[in-house]
């Protein structure tokens, strides 16, 4: 059954969705097709295909990390060709600053903790990570250079390497080999590094013998990989992969290398599926298994044949990872509006709607940037600023899933009262006002939808227009624009990605 | 359920069903409440939670083994409880004893430290898609006003532990935690115990302010009922999202002019009583947390865990009992500054202090001269108001290895908290999977020879 979707509104310049050509296009189709299947057994309706403005905004937050700039938003906004969503969607997916987003949000997940994340070497891994992207590095080969960096001595500056990853685990066994696990293959090990998990499948001994892999290869030639002890050397395990097959001993390779390699494999249908997961989790805001660090079997995917599906779609295309993205993008389902309508199911994990996210600290923090004027700037402000953002981040960026700091009280006192806000609004500073005040040929009127794109990548409606005149007839036109612009970047609207 | 129809935000639905289900309460507990209640009708409790992230060596602070091989270089001293005995490191608690109950007989499961912490700050084990709220928020939720101006709870400095995205959980953003201090733990000094961004930037008018927020709540309306609109069903997660940030805007602008706003100013105490306290993170969190709770707030939170003092936290794999040692140091210092100030204002009557972490450690030393993780005989304390102090509950074997008397789970010590507190532990919230679930695990046995309330 496929369902149509109620284009009304978009009778003459709808846009067309899932246009994209060859292996991304079928993919799209069959998440489609899955999700809507799942969503009338539910015996409900997915929500209508969002608005250009609701995708524009969303498209730019997830690809770009930010949101469109006000010339962004009127070339997309004023295209009337039926392709134009793909369009986008495609020039974004080679955009420099796509690349550097997603450079950035690798080093969140490989580097989690905070003080080493502000380390040199975590520069390196970023700057590798960002190639990585540019380059669209199969997914596979991504992992394994990850895992099987070298770690003997630290890179050099102009050396670009994964040893962070290494580093923020402090080389230890015990700690790659959860965090590795957790991360590339979606399952938590580590609960049964002390004891045999009372839940979960794996014994003490699957931790132990997968930690082994990641003990440093002795310094003279052997004919074995070494064990590892633990319980106070009390007992000690040989690597052993975590399906149960024994490592043999290979010649030249280290453990490591043999691990990664395992790991990667085609075959190892666990790990395609954790990578497919984590994308689309990424995506869609939350995973098809969720949270994306807990496949068990008490926690099921809500779609497994879909997961399955994509898994091997993965695989087929060679873990080509933007490929998979673009076909994610392309859906329909990705382009479902998040507002709230009749029929529409509340169960998140049918993905009928789109989930609203509240803006990471980065996302926030280059977005408000963008609303105040400040995200082309030169050299020597571009130190400045990138000091304020570290600030902001430190304070706001909490731990991967401490949605609480975003949308926190402390949160909220910076964006009505902190320093950035006083500049980005005052009609002295503001770069945004100063552009419009100064402008002797634009109208009111357009000076008003400049802050409305600047900050909500829209046109304001009617009511809102006139709300904004009546404003500036009330206080004249440099106080109530610097009104509207602090009240715009302070709305709910501003700081969600919906 | 027909609760859930027509029309209403989740927030009034939790009021709704709490009211609802607050008679249904066991009967062994309804007496105790209503006797509890003659003697002092308005008497407001709080609650500080002392958090010891990363695990305590409690064999080396509250359950020594003096003249085993488990036991350390560390001696036991005696206490003002006659009988009770702990570590030589912890002398002004020492002087203090007749207000601290030890439990020497902790019996948890987790020696991981995210599941470990999550399972005792939450009071249960990970049920997904049960988004469990931190006991921290079930008690502040009993304790505080229902009030958007009001502060329930306040959290102090960083966690060891990822928290897990714990937080309000399904009692929604009204009841979580106001973090202060928790971004950089290796801040130091009293700037970093503030809340920025307070006030007005300055040459704001109060006209301004005014004429901004009221815009503001005009243009939320148009968002916040596009996507949280929940007719006749079940909330969507988006409208959760809308509600939490709204939460947060009223709660911003309410502390802006709150009272608790003028207790992180810490440099009004006095430098005499700022020394008692000690000179490090934890004794100035200490302070404040007093502040706070004299400011009305109900939950207060003091994390002692890594800094730049304490690299590892309480988490002692190697080099164990210098370690320890400075740690008791601070703990020392701030603990029974805590305990003094408070009793010396008439609040400690009406405070209750919990001082624990995610589990104890390893008897045995390793060959790093450090200790592992060890869930499985662990002591915490338990001071203050509704608390009988000067007794140690429970036991553990000569090599520290098992509990041999009276063991207690998480629960049990969640349950007895909550008496001494007040507070109904066998009281249902609605959980976001619409199902009731207790303040505590119904299966907890409160120990009653520990509240005197």
């Amino acid at each position: 059954m496929r369902f149509v979707p109620s284009v009304v509104a978009f009778v003459l310049v709808a846009p067309k969705v899932a246009l994209a050509q060859g292996p991304a296009s079928a993919i799209s189709v069959r998440i489609d097709e899955s999700i809507e299947k799942a969503i009338h057994a539910a015996d409900a309706k997915p929500a209508p295909i969002c608005s250009d403005d609701e995708f524009l905004r969303r498209i730019f937050l997830d690809l770009l990390g930010r949101t469109p700039k006000v010339r962004e938003a009127r070339d997309f906004l004023e295209d009337r060709t039926h392709a134009r969503r793909s369009k986008l969607i495609h020039d974004l997916l080679s955009h420099p600053e796509h690349y550097r987003y997603f450079g950035r949000l690798w080093r969140e997940v490989l580097v989690s903790e905070p003080a080493n994340r502000k380390s040199s070497m975590a520069e390196s891994l970023e700057a590798w990570a960002r190639e990585a992207m540019r380059s669209n590095m199969a997914h596979d080969r991504f992992v394994r250079e990850i895992l099987a960096c070298a770690t003997e001595r630290r890179p050099g500056a102009d050396d670009n390497s994964p040893y962070a990853f290494h580093m923020a685990n402090e080389f230890q066994p015990e700690l790659l080999a959860a965090a590795s696990t957790r991360t590339f293959l979606g399952i938590r090990l580590e609960c049964a590094q002390c004891h045999d998990h009372p839940f979960a499948k794996w014994k003490q001994a699957d931790f132990w013998s997968t930690a082994a892999f990641f003990v440093p290869a002795p310094k003279e030639p052997r004919s074995g990989y070494a064990p590892i002890a633990y319980m106070d050397g009390k007992r000690s395990a040989e690597p052993r992969f975590v399906d149960g097959a024994p490592l043999r001993w290979t010649s030249g390779k280290s453990a490591r290398v043999r691990f990664a390699e395992w790991m990667t494999r085609s075959d190892n249908r666990q790990f395609a599926r954790a990578s497919v997961n984590r994308l689309w989790a990424q995506v869609f805001g939350r995973g098809l298994v969720d949270p994306i660090d807990d496949f068990d079997d008490g926690n099921a995917a809500s779609h497994p044949q879909l997961l399955d599906e994509l898994a091997d779609a993965f695989v087929k295309e060679g873990f080509d990872r933007k490929l998979l993205l673009r076909a994610m993008l392309n859906s329909r389902t990705y382009q479902r509006s998040s507002a709230a309508t009749e029929d529409v199911p509340a169960d998140p994990r049918l993905f009928a709607r789109m989930s609203l996210r509240p803006l990471s600290a980065e996302q926030l923090f280059d977005s408000f940037a963008q609303a105040i004027g400040e995200s082309d700037r030169n050299f020597a402000e571009e130190r400045a600023r990138a000091k304020e953002r570290e600030a902001f981040l430190t304070r706001f960026a909490g731990p991967d899933r401490a949605a609480d700091a975003r949308t926190s009280v402390l949160q909220a006192l910076s964006l009505m009262n902190g320093s950035m806000t006083a500049r980005g609004v005052s009609p002295e500073k503001s770069r945004m006002l100063r552009s419009l005040l100064g402008a002797p040929f634009l109208s009111l009127e357009s000076k008003i939808e400049t802050l409305y794109l600047a900050t909500l990548a829209r046109f304001p409606v009617e009511r809102e227009m006139n709300r904004a005149r009546e404003l500036v007839r009330m206080h004249g036109e440099t106080q109530a624009l610097a009104d509207l612009l602090w009240v715009l970047a302070n709305t709910a609207e501003f700081s969600v990605n919906h | 359920m027909s609760l859930l129809n027509v029309g209403i935000s989740r927030r009034e639905c939790v009021r709704t069903l709490a009211a609802a289900t607050a008679g249904l309460s066991s009967s062994w507990w309804a007496p105790r409440i209503a006797a509890a209640g003659e003697g002092n009708a308005n008497r407001k409790r709080s609650c500080i939670l002392l958090w010891m992230a990363g695990g305590p060596s409690t064999i080396d602070l509250w359950d020594l083994k003096p003249g085993h091989a488990h036991g350390g270089p560390f001696r036991e001293i005696m206490t003002q409880a006659p009988g009770l005995r702990w570590s030589e490191h912890l002398p002004r608690l020492a002087g203090l004893a007749n207000d601290l109950a030890v439990v020497r007989s902790m019996r948890t499961r987790e020696g991981d430290h995210g599941r470990a912490t999550v399972v005792l700050r939450t009071g249960y084990s990970p049920q997904p898609p049960i988004q469990f709220p931190l006991m921290g928020s079930l008690l502040a939720k009993e304790l505080a006003p229902a009030d958007s101006t009001h502060v329930p709870f306040v959290s102090i400095g960083s966690g060891f532990a990822a928290e897990e995205g714990a937080g309000g959980g399904f009692l929604g953003p009204l009841y979580a935690p106001l973090r202060i201090g928790a971004s950089n733990p290796y801040e130091t000094g009293t700037e970093s115990l503030r809340v920025a961004d307070l006030e007005h930037p300055p040459g704001i008018s109060d006209g301004t302010v005014e004429r901004r927020r009221s815009l503001l709540a005009e243009m939320e309306e148009r968002f916040s009922d596009r996507v949280a609109a929940t007719r006749g069903r079940t909330p969507h997660p988006n409208a959760a999202v809308v509600e939490a940030r709204q939460t947060a805007y009223e709660r911003a602008m309410g502390l802006m002019h709150s009272p608790v706003a003028r207790a992180f100013d810490l440099e009004k105490e006095p430098i005499a009583l700022r020394r008692q306290y000690g000179d490090s993170a934890f004794g100035r969190s200490c302070l404040l947390a007093r502040r706070l709770v004299a400011s009305g707030v109900s939950m207060v939170e003091v994390n002692l865990g890594r800094s730049i003092r304490t690299p590892n936290g309480w988490d002692t794999h190697q080099n164990n009992f210098d370690q320890v040692r400075n740690l008791s140091d601070m703990l020392d210092a701030g603990f029974a500054a805590l305990l003094t100030d408070l009793k010396v204002r008439g609040m400690l009557e009406t405070t209750t202090i919990v001082w624990m972490g995610e589990f104890g450690r390893t008897p045995r030393i390793n060959s790093n001269t450090g200790r592992d993780h060890f869930p499985a005989a662990w002591s915490m304390v338990l001071a203050g108001g509704g608390i009988q102090g000067g007794q140690a509950y429970g036991a553990t074997s000569a090599d520290g290895s098992a509990v041999t008397r009276d063991p207690v789970s998480h629960a049990d010590y969640l349950a007895t908290l909550c008496l001494a507190l007040g507070i109904d532990p066998q009281k249902q919230n609605l959980s976001n999977v619409g199902r009731p679930i207790r303040v505590v695990d119904g299966t907890a046995r409160p120990i009653r020879s520990l509240v005197n309330a």
